[in-house]
């Protein structure tokens, strides 16, 4: 099974870049499900079939959970909050496309080579796991920190918290079920009070755009002729 | 065996253009051309003569063939069964040069027929095919590091399945980035629309704007056994290593049917690119292929 979860990971080094330069926020959110999906079933590819046997019911129920939120309740929120803030791409961000595809490129170079000091792979399922989940990470933080929608921004803490539970997944962790749970119940939270913002913020300001958000407040009290920038733009 | 798998691929190339066709009126919902349209619109055309344009010379006359010709030269050396003609002797990087050859003489010849549209096709078309020459030479790099020989027979041998336990994302990665070389030469959806004839949006159907009768035949002839080619390439890297050449021939051309059949259902599900996003696209194509080849040095 050692070959199966490769692929998995190979999804993940692919997806990464892709993610870094994608633009149109709906298959940005197919990708962001995709890779839910696969750090879902994660756990069982890597599970030791020929010396363990079938994985108990404790490795089926954290697979199960996982997918169905990661990969298929998380995504339709999103996609949802996609559809009602009318932003259907992400343009001109802080970090261009560009840069952050050559930028992933790079982490995940520093990635492997880290990895193999780091000398986690002696208790891994796989010596690629660490690596893709902290190149995996780096693209979510650059996510975070290079895009301007918040829908955006959503998407990049996603894929930071799938880089987690890859490594979580990878270091196979002897009672995995309860942090596995609380980074679930961690990201589901966040990303629903997201969603939920960003469909609100669209419904009063009629732009998610984060740079425009942080002129809200009392500033226009003191530059009255900036008033209605935020609200027209 | 060599110039009968030539003869073969030469007969199925226009099939497999049919089952993307086919593939992508079952997800429209429609019933489709069927599988052979390709070979009665063939028959047809070879039967009518070819007008020209006015102010062109005799540069168009002879660019689709020459560019037919080149295909064909191509698809000769290929090593369909394993082995091709000659193919030893036939380093990787000729065969892409074989093609970029017809693609010259389909560019002068739509230049030469100095309409407006067909110059505008020709542009695109090179600016793509510059764009697209970095990402078949790294690609081509790390075949040759799996391989350690540059002739195309050995880096299209298959790889044994030890290559496939050990660098098996290394593989996937150089799947990905080559896919969208195989998109991009072929001109299909995410790149290019074959099926549109919106000025805006057209490039290859651009330079093929005056072209009609057997030129046109040639034409679409070329493009089918280009995808065969192409896709055949990007299947003989990856299939394991078999001793028979008759089993190496059959699994290369169902893999090509695999490939068609998956292009069909990527044009029917993602829409076509804006052009300026295209150089990214080969940007993160690069990097993938880079991150491979990084890879398969390394570990």
């Amino acid at each position: 099974m050692i070959t199966l979860s490769e692929i998995a990971l190979a999804l993940y080094l692919v997806s990464d870049l892709v993610l870094a330069g994608a633009n149109r926020l709906k298959s940005a959110v197919r990708f962001v499900a995709m890779q839910g999906v696969v750090v879902g079933i994660l756990p069982v590819l890597m599970w030791n079939w020929a010396d363990e046997g079938c994985p108990g019911a404790r490795v089926w129920i954290i697979a199960f959970v996982n997918t169905l939120v990661k990969g298929v309740a998380l995504p339709m929120l999103l996609m949802y909050a996609v559809r009602k803030a009318r932003t259907r791409r992400e343009l001109e961000p802080i970090v261009s496309f560009h840069l952050s595809q050559l930028i992933v490129f790079f982490i995940a170079i520093g990635a492997f080579a880290v990895g193999r000091l780091l000398h986690v792979h002696a208790s891994s399922a796989s010596e690629l796991a660490v690596p893709v989940a902290l190149t995996t990470m780096g693209t979510g933080l650059l996510l975070i920190c290079g895009r301007k929608k918040a829908i955006t921004q959503v998407l990049g803490f996603l894929i930071l918290e799938n880089g987690i539970s890859v490594f979580g997944a990878a270091i196979l962790l002897e009672y995995g079920i309860v942090v596995e749970l609380g980074i679930l119940l961690d990201v589901f939270a966040l990303v629903f009070i997201l969603g939920i913002a960003v469909f609100q913020i669209s419904r009063t300001f009629s732009s998610t755009d984060t740079d425009k958000l942080n002129h809200l407040g009392d500033t226009h009290l003191m530059h009255p002729h900036h008033q209605h920038d935020h609200v027209h733009a | 065996m060599n110039i009968l798998s030539v003869i073969l691929a030469a007969l199925l190339a226009p099939l497999f253009i049919g089952i993307v066709n086919q593939t992508k009126a079952f997800f429209g919902g429609r019933r489709g051309p069927g599988l052979f349209r390709l070979y009665r619109d063939l028959f047809k055309l070879v039967r009518k003569s070819c007008p020209r344009p006015q102010p062109s010379t005799w540069i168009f006359d002879i660019s689709q063939s020459v560019s037919l010709a080149s295909v064909i030269a191509a698809a000769a050396v290929f090593p369909w069964a394993g082995f091709g003609l000659g193919s030893t002797m036939v380093p990787a990087v000729l065969f892409f040069y074989i093609l970029a050859a017809g693609r010259f003489f389909t560019v002068i010849g739509a230049l030469d027929a100095g309409n407006a549209f067909e110059g505008m096709g020709a542009s695109r078309e090179m600016q793509f095919s510059t764009l697209v020459e970095p990402v078949v030479f790294v690609v081509l790099g790390f075949l040759v590091i799996l391989n350690g020989d540059v002739s195309l027979s050995s880096i299209l041998s298959g790889v044994s399945v030890e290559t496939w336990r050990e660098s098996i994302v290394a593989l996937i990665l150089v799947f990905v980035a080559f896919y969208a070389v195989f998109l991009l030469e072929n001109c299909r959806v995410p790149f290019d629309d074959p099926e549109t004839h919106l000025e805006l949006t057209m490039i290859h159907e651009a330079m093929l704007l005056d072209v009609g009768g057997v030129d046109l035949a040639f034409a679409l002839y070329a493009a089918a056994l280009k995808f065969m080619l192409l896709a055949a390439f990007l299947v003989a890297m990856f299939i394991p290593q078999s001793g028979n050449a008759w089993v190496h021939l059959a699994s290369v051309f169902g893999g090509v049917a695999f490939i068609s059949l998956v292009t069909g259902v990527v044009e029917s599900v993602t829409a076509r690119v804006r052009f300026f996003k295209t150089p990214q696209m080969l940007l993160g194509a690069l990097l993938m292929a880079s991150l491979a080849v990084f890879f398969l040095a390394c570990f």
